[in-house]
C-alpha cells in the first residue's frame, strides 16, 4: 500500500503542512511550515540595543511577551545589568498571564473542535470567552498591550506600576477560578487516542513554570535523565540541522535526541522537586504524570493542569508583590562589548535569545531559537508512530480518519509557525 | 441576510489575529448579523465562497502570499487591511543591512498589500486596535463609509486655506504642489514658506498657517512670479491707483530701466512705445530712473540694498554690517515703476507686472515713438551681487574696503524679479539674455546700472515667468 498525504493544518498559528507518504511499512512524515521567513536575526544587527526587544517582540503575536523578556535578559545580561526581584517577578507574571491566555485560546478555540466540541456550542464558548476575556484584561493592565508589549527595556520597568492596578489584576484573575476550573474539567474528560511516545524526552527550565526568581544565567535545564548548565555553550545542547529530504532546519538536544519541551515537559521535570502546590494540583499532576509521559497526545491536558497551575501562582506572587520596590538600572557608560544570553519558558516551550553587542552597544550578532523548531522532530517522530499503529489496525485503511489523527496530533503540539520561520532558511 | 466576513492571514506574527479573538469582537460579530466564513485559525473556511469583508493580516512575501492576497481580492467586496505589516510591509520589510537584504532577496522582500491590490481601508497599528477593527466594521455594515482609519492613505478633501500678508496672498485651494515658491523662499534665504502634513496630505504653508510676515516673508515677490498657476495672489491696487491719476494726483512716472527692459522683452516693444504706452495711462512726465542712483548718498564700505526684501534679508543674514536702503526720492505727485514687490509698503510704486497688465488693456498698437522726459543714473564704481555668499566674499575683501556693495537678491538679479512682466519664453537663461540686450538699448549713452555676471538659479528648470 502506498499512500501520500498533504494537508495544510488548520487551526494553528501560521501555516504549515504536513506531508505523510506511507509505502508498506515504511511510513515518512515531513513537518514543514508554508510562510516565509521573516529573518529577524539580521533585522536587528546593527540596531542599538533597546531596540532590540521592540523588534523581536514582533516575531510572534501569539507569544511576543516571552520574546521579549528573552531579549530583554540577554541583553542585560551582554551589559552587566542587574535588575530586582520585584522587576523580574513582575515580567515573569507577565510571561505567565501570557502562557495562560495561550493556554485558553489553544485548547479552547484550537484544540476543543478536534473533539468535537463546535464554536457554536454556547456551554463552553461563554465560559472559554470569560477567561479570556479576563486574562486579556489583566495582560492589558501588566504588560500595556496584548501583544508587542512595551512596558520595560533593558534596566527595569519604564512605567510607574501602582499597586492598585496589581489589586485589580487579582481580583480580576479571582473571579475566573471556577471558570477555568469549570474549563479543566471539560479538557480532561477529553478522550485521547493511544499512542506511544517514541521519544520520551523532555526538556525544561529547572522549576518552572513556577519558580523563576532570580533569572539570570547561567541556566540549568532540565531533561528526562540528564541536567544542563546552559549558558554560550547553548548550541551545543540544541544543534540545528538540516535532516534527511526535509525543506526546514530541525534542532536536536546534544546526542542526536529528539525531545519535547512545551507544558508537558515542564509538568513532568517539575515534580521533580516541586513545592509549595496546593493538594489539588499535586493530586492532578500526580495522576496524569505516567500519562505524560506516554501519550503525546496529552500534551492539552498538561496544558490545562500547567494552567491551573500557573493561575494558582500568579495570585499568590502577585498579592504578595510590592511595586514600590521596582527600580530602573541604566547601563554604564563603559562598556567593552560582550555577550548575552537569555533562556524563558514560552508558552510552547524553551526560548533562547542570544545576543552580541560591540562597545557602542549594537547587535553584531543575533540568534534565536524557538520552541517550534525545537520540538517540530519530535511531531515528525511521534506522528510516524501514530501512523504505524493506526495502520497496524482496522482504522489505517481510511485516508481521510490518518489525516484526521494526524492533525489533531500536530494541533496538540501547539506548534506555532511565526516563530519557527524567524529564520528558518528554505532549501531551494 | 448576514454579512459574510473573512479574516485572511499573510506574512506575520499572528498578533492581530490573537487581539482579535476576544469576547468583544465575536459579541460584536453576532450583534451586527456577521457570519465568520473564513479563519484559518479558528479552521474556518472552504474554497469556493465571496465574502463581503475580508481583514487580511500580513504583508506579501512569497507568491504562495500573492496567490492567497488575488484570490480574496477577487472573492471580496471590501477588502480591509489590518495591522502594520499589511499597511507598510511590517518589520520584515526593514532591510538595515547587507545581510538582511541579502535574505530578503532570498527569500521575498516583504511588501505591502496596496502593492498588489486595490485596498478600500485601513486599520493602522502594530498591533490593531480592536476597537479600530470594530468601529470600521460597524461603519461599513452600516453603510456609513467615512472612516477614520482611511484618512491617511486616501484623498478625501484637502482642507484650503489662505495665507495671506500685507502684500501676497497664497490659495492653497489652487495649488498644485509644485513647490517652486518654496524652492525660491529658501533660496532667497527668507524660508517663510514650506511643506506641511505629509504623504498625499502635502500642502504649502506658513509654520502654524500664521500670516506671510510673522512667518518671515520679505515682500520679494518671488513666489507670485514662480507660482504657475496663480495660487499666490499680489493684492493689486492698480484701480485706486488709475483713479488718483485721472483725478490728477499722480503725474510723473518712474521707471526703473530693468522694468523697461522686461517690458520691452516681454511685450516685444521699443523703448520708444513703452514710454508712449505708459504716459497713454495717463502720466505726464516719464523718467527713467534708477535707485541705484541713490548710492551716491552711501560712504562706502556698507551694503545696499536694492529694495526693501534686501533690506530685511541683509539685516537678518549679515546683521554685524551696516546696510543701507537705496530708497527713491521722488515726488509726492509720481509714482515709481519697479521690477520689485516690496516697494509698496515704502513708497507710491506699480510693478511692472501690474504695469504690462494695464498697457495690455489699453492695446500695444498704434503706439508711437517717444522720448522719456530725463533718464536718472548713475555710474560709479559699484558692484552689484545677487548671492549672499558673493555678498560676503566682496565685505570680505581686504583690498577694497569702500566699495559700494549693491546686493540684488532674486536669482538671476533685477532683470528677474519678482514684479516682472510675464515673459513668453520658459527658458530662464534666454529671457535673462533678451533681457540683457535691451537693457543695454536702453543704457547706451546713458549709464544707469553697471551690469555684473549675475547667476540665474538651474535648479527652477521650468519656471513661468
Amino acid at each position: 500500500m502506498s499512500i501520500k498525504l498533504t494537508s495544510e493544518v488548520v487551526r494553528v498559528a501560521g501555516e504549515s503542512e504536513i506531508l505523510v507518504s506511507i509505502d508498506g511499512e515504511r511510513v515518512k512524515v515531513e513537518y514543514d511550515s508554508l510562510a516565509s521567513p521573516r529573518s529577524f536575526e539580521s533585522l536587528v544587527t546593527g540596531r542599538k540595543y533597546w531596540e532590540v526587544p521592540y523588534v523581536v517582540s514582533r516575531v510572534c503575536g501569539v507569544c511576543s511577551h516571552a520574546h521579549f523578556w528573552a531579549s530583554n535578559l540577554a541583553i542585560e545580561s551582554a551589559l552587566g545589568i542587574k535588575v530586582d526581584e520585584a522587576t523580574s517577578t513582575l515580567r515573569d507574571a507577565c510571561n505567565k498571564l501570557q502562557i495562560l491566555q495561550n493556554h485558553v485560546i489553544h485548547l479552547g478555540f484550537l484544540v476543543l473542535p478536534d473533539y468535537g466540541y463546535s464554536m457554536r456550542n454556547d456551554k463552553y464558548v461563554s465560559t472559554l470567552l470569560k477567561v479570556n476575556r479576563v486574562v486579556n484584561e489583566a495582560l492589558r493592565l501588566l504588560g500595556g498591550r496584548l501583544t508587542n508589549p512595551n512596558v520595560y527595556v533593558p534596566g527595569g520597568f519604564t512605567e510607574d506600576l501602582k499597586q492598585p492596578v496589581i489589586k485589580r489584576v487579582v481580583n480580576l484573575l479571582g473571579s475566573v477560578g471556577n471558570d477555568l476550573r469549570e474549563l479543566a474539567n471539560i479538557i480532561l474528560s477529553i478522550e485521547l487516542p493511544e499512542l506511544e511516545d517514541p521519544s520520551p524526552e523532555y526538556v525544561s527550565l529547572r522549576n518552572s513554570p513556577s519558580v523563576t526568581v532570580p533569572v539570570e544565567g547561567p541556566y540549568i535545564i532540565d531533561s528526562s535523565k540528564n541536567t544542563y548548565t546552559v549558558y554560550e555553550n547553548y548550541r551545543e545542547i540544541f544543534v540545528e540541522r538540516y535532516l534527511d529530504l526535509s525543506t526546514s532546519k530541525k534542532c536536536l538536544m546534544t546526542g542526536e535526541k529528539v525531545f519535547h519541551t512545551g507544558a508537558r515537559a515542564r509538568l513532568i521535570n517539575y515534580l521533580k522537586d516541586g513545592s509549595g502546590l496546593s493538594s489539588e494540583l499535586r493530586y492532578l499532576i500526580a495522576r496524569y504524570e505516567p500519562l505524560f509521559k506516554k501519550n503525546p497526545f496529552s500534551n492539552i491536558y498538561a496544558k490545562i493542569i500547567e494552567s491551573l497551575l500557573i493561575y494558582e501562582n500568579l495570585l499568590q506572587t502577585l498579592s504578595s508583590l510590592d511595586t514600590g520596590k521596582l527600580s530602573r538600572v541604566r547601563p554604564g557608560n563603559s562598556f567593552s562589548g560582550g555577550f548575552g544570553v537569555g533562556v524563558v519558558e514560552a508558552p510552547r516551550g524553551l526560548l533562547i535569545h542570544y545576543y552580541e553587542l560591540n562597545p557602542e552597544m549594537r547587535v553584531i550578532k543575533a540568534d534565536i531559537i524557538t520552541p517550534t523548531v525545537m520540538f517540530s522532530k519530535h511531531i515528525e517522530v511521534s506522528s510516524e508512530a501514530l501512523i504505524k499503529g493506526l495502520l497496524a489496525s482496522e482504522e489505517g485503511r481510511d485516508e481521510s480518519l490518518v489525516k484526521r489523527f494526524v492533525e489533531a496530533l500536530v494541533r496538540a503540539y501547539d506548534p506555532c509557525i511565526p516563530c519557527a520561520v524567524h529564520v528558518i532558511k528554505m532549501k531551494r | 441576510m448576514s454579512v459574510r466576513l473573512a479574516v485572511v492571514p499573510l506574512s506575520s506574527c499572528d498578533g492581530c489575529q490573537y487581539n482579535l479573538l476576544n469576547e468583544e469582537f465575536l459579541d460584536l460579530l453576532k450583534g451586527l448579523n456577521v457570519k465568520l466564513v473564513s479563519w484559518p485559525l479558528l479552521g474556518l473556511g472552504d474554497g469556493a465562497e465571496t465574502y463581503d469583508i475580508a481583514l487580511v493580516e500580513g504583508s506579501v512575501m512569497s507568491s504562495r502570499d500573492l496567490k492567497t492576497l488575488l484570490d480574496v481580492r477577487r472573492k471580496s467586496r471590501v477588502l480591509v487591511a489590518m495591522g502594520a505589516c499589511a499597511l507598510l510591509g511590517g518589520v520584515q520589510a526593514w532591510s538595515s543591512n547587507s545581510i538582511s537584504r541579502k535574505l530578503m532577496s532570498e527569500a521575498g522582500f516583504s511588501r505591502p498589500i496596496n502593492h498588489y491590490v486595490k485596498v478600500d481601508h485601513y486599520v493602522r497599528g502594530c498591533p490593531v486596535n480592536v476597537g479600530e477593527v470594530i468601529k470600521l466594521l460597524k461603519s461599513l455594515i452600516s453603510g456609513d463609509l467615512i472612516y477614520v482609519g482611511s484618512r491617511r492613505f486616501n484623498y478625501v478633501n484637502r482642507d484650503s486655506f489662505k495665507i495671506s500678508g500685507s502684500l501676497l496672498e497664497i490659495e492653497t485651494s489652487k495649488c498644485v504642489v509644485c513647490g517652486r515658491c518654496v524652492e525660491v523662499c529658501s533660496l532667497i534665504g527668507a524660508r517663510a514658506l514650506n511643506y506641511v502634513f505629509k504623504g498625499i496630505q502635502t500642502n504649502i504653508s506658513t509654520p502654524y498657517q500664521e500670516s506671510l510676515e510673522s512667518a518671515g516673508c520679505v515682500n520679494c515677490g518671488l513666489c507670485f512670479a514662480y507660482c504657475p498657476v496663480g495660487a499666490v495672489s499680489l493684492k493689486t491696487r492698480t484701480e485706486d491707483l488709475l483713479d488718483k491719476i485721472r483725478e490728477g494726483f499722480l503725474r510723473t512716472a518712474y521707471v526703473e530701466p530693468e522694468a523697461l527692459a522686461s517690458l520691452m522683452e516681454s511685450d516685444n516693444l521699443e523703448l520708444g512705445q513703452v514710454i508712449s504706452a505708459i504716459k497713454q495711462i495717463g502720466f505726464t512726465k516719464v523718467f527713467i530712473y534708477s535707485n541705484l542712483y541713490e548710492a551716491k548718498n552711501s560712504v562706502g564700505g556698507e551694503v545696499l540694498a536694492r529694495s526693501p526684501a534686501e533690506f530685511s534679508i541683509l539685516s537678518k543674514q549679515v546683521p554685524e554690517h551696516s546696510v543701507y536702503l537705496l530708497t527713491p526720492r521722488i515726488p509726492q505727485d509720481s509714482i515709481y515703476i519697479s521690477q520689485c514687490v516690496s516697494w509698496r509698503n515704502v513708497v507710491n510704486s506699480l510693478t511692472t507686472r501690474e504695469l504690462q497688465s494695464l498697457i495690455r488693456e489699453l492695446g500695444t498698437e498704434e503706439l508711437d515713438s517717444e522720448r522719456p522726459d530725463g533718464v536718472v543714473g548713475y555710474g560709479e564704481d559699484i558692484i552689484v551681487v545677487s548671492e549672499l555668499k558673493d555678498v560676503r566674499k566682496a565685505l570680505s575683501n581686504p583690498e577694497k574696503p569702500f566699495r559700494k556693495i549693491v546686493f540684488e537678491a532674486c536669482p538671476g538679479g533685477c532683470l528677474l524679479g519678482g514684479g516682472q512682466s510675464i515673459s513668453k519664453y520658459n527658458d530662464l537663461t534666454k529671457v535673462l539674455a533678451r533681457r540683457r540686450d535691451m537693457l543695454k538699448k536702453i543704457t547706451t549713452g546713458n549709464p544707469v546700472s553697471q551690469d555684473g555676471e549675475r547667476s540665474v538659479v538651474n535648479c527652477l528648470t521650468n519656471p513661468t515667468l
